[in-house]
């Protein structure tokens, strides 16, 4: 008697738990399209001690890659540096030639007013820990909300952009990484302005997807973030097109794109605060409200 | 109780080792811990709602070190204990052969679920084209940890649940007198 009691309770407590995961499955899912994740309080809270306990496990793994990356650097420092005198060289010739120009056009003052107003305040951020799961790619900073991270906000490198933030905490954030298949920017081949989509396939390669008609991309071509979804803002380094595939008799062509950042070397990015001037005003709305950062795209289909 | 705890921070310790590894090491070489956690606890603790709290802390502390959504690594990490338990009873998963084979096995079905509810839930997420690259090494590395995993928690469980049962009780028999 008393047996088949604790059976019907463990069957009733495992169907309440495998109810509340669906539902909690269900109404993340919803904020995650809308643009509005935040993770409930006890789900922050766990997240909070999580990263606080692994910035104390990652001392000894930090100290191990940089005593690392010290011998690399050392080792590549006199190359290194022949080709940065050559690359300054080239940037302050090409930077006299561009401050000629701006002031022959009469633009340059004006240009520096802007600037001040342009600027995206960027907010330096560690990498705490990596995606547990083979399958996915993200990753967990070490700046929430405390700091005014939020949902939707750009996440870039030195050397491009990395991703979107997903979920915060109070003192963490959830970013899933341009390689993810969630992921999806627009995007604009910088010589050619050719526009597509830039998505993730869960590996170490991207893919972009573009109308074949009358699009001219060729491998080695440059592709930047166009601005046009409303999450990230224009300009921003996403990678190099590898290979072009060949359209067939299909709308859309694909072209594999080999990442601007380098992931496997990813330790601190920037989580850019919010979006410049100029694309407030494109996406605020007839009303005057601004479109909640990540509302449009950016967080994949 | 005692037992509980322990197997909880334990359980959270590993998680998150698992995720600061995740950084220097690409996550398809590293084994799941979650999921060999799970299994050990399946087969070693006795109590059934311990191991079922321990899944649902373990899948909910996964899915926010994750790109999944709040809720989906719960339902996998129930399924793992739910199936490793009804086949201990039928089945000897005390070996570690029979042990690696079954997580092995485990490891795939565990993929394949994940991808169907990623393709119900997040249409355009879930497995990368290239899949066994990744599969391959990630099954093999859970395989082979298993075995040790699961003896560290069945030594633990031994040693804790004698702990919370307490001293035996030492009764004597109530005399009556008339």
């Amino acid at each position: 008697m008393a047996e088949t009691r604790n059976r019907v309770s463990l069957t009733l407590l495992v169907a309440v738990l495998v109810g509340v995961a669906t539902v909690t499955m269900v109404v993340d899912r919803r904020a995650l399209r809308d643009g509005t994740r935040e993770l409930p309080a006890w789900a922050g809270g766990l997240l909070d001690a999580v990263v606080s306990v692994q910035q104390v496990l990652l001392f000894p793994v930090d100290f191990v890659r940089g005593a690392w990356r010290r011998t690399s650097v050392l080792m590549d420092v006199e190359q290194e540096n022949q080709q940065l005198r050559g690359r300054i060289a080239r940037l302050e010739e090409d930077n006299l030639q561009l401050r000629e120009a701006l002031v022959a056009s009469g633009r340059l003052e004006r240009i520096a007013e802007m600037r001040q107003d342009l600027e995206v305040p960027m907010l330096p951020a560690e990498l705490v820990g990596s995606d547990v799961s083979p399958w996915f790619r993200s990753v967990l900073l070490d700046r929430g909300r405390g700091d005014g991270v939020r949902s939707g906000m750009p996440v870039i490198s030195e050397q491009g952009l990395a991703g979107l933030v997903v979920a915060t905490s109070g003192s963490a954030a959830k970013t899933m990484l341009l390689l993810d298949r969630q992921t999806a920017v627009d995007a604009t081949v910088q010589r050619s302005r050719a526009r597509g989509i830039v998505r993730g396939r869960g590996d170490d390669v991207l893919l972009f997807e573009f109308v074949a008609r009358g699009s001219d991309v060729r491998p080695g071509d440059i592709v930047i973030t166009s601005g046009l979804d409303g999450v990230h803002p224009k300009g921003l380094r996403v990678g190099t097109v590898t290979a072009v595939e060949p359209s067939g008799s299909k709308l859309l062509q694909t072209a594999l794109v080999a990442p601007a950042v380098d992931f496997g070397r990813l330790e601190q990015v920037f989580v850019m605060l919010r979006r410049g001037p100029t694309l407030e005003l494109l996406y605020a709305t007839e009303s005057g409200d601004e479109v909640p950062l990540g509302q449009t795209a950016g967080n994949g289909p | 109780m005692k037992l509980g705890l322990v197997l909880a921070g334990v359980g959270l310790l590993g998680l998150m080792a698992n995720s600061v590894a995740a950084l220097v090491v690409p996550a398809r070489f590293l084994p799941d811990a979650g999921m060999l956690l799970v299994v050990a606890v399946a087969l070693s603790v006795r109590s059934p709602v311990v191991g079922v709290l321990f899944s649902v802390l373990l899948g909910y502390t996964t899915d926010l070190l994750s790109g999944t959504l709040l809720g989906e690594h719960v339902l996998l990490r129930l399924g793992a204990y739910g199936l490793a338990r009804v086949l201990s009873v039928r089945l000897n998963l005390h070996g570690a052969l029979p042990l690696a084979l079954f997580v092995l096995v485990l490891s795939v079905l565990h993929a394949g679920a994940l991808w169907v509810l990623a393709t119900f839930f997040l249409p355009g997420a879930g497995l990368a084209p290239d899949v066994l690259r990744d599969l391959a090494p990630h099954a093999l590395s859970n395989a082979l940890l298993a075995p040790a995993v699961t003896a560290v928690v069945a030594a633990v469980a031994r040693r804790l649940e004698s702990d919370d049962a307490g001293p035996p009780l030492r009764l004597e028999p109530r005399q009556f007198s008339l």
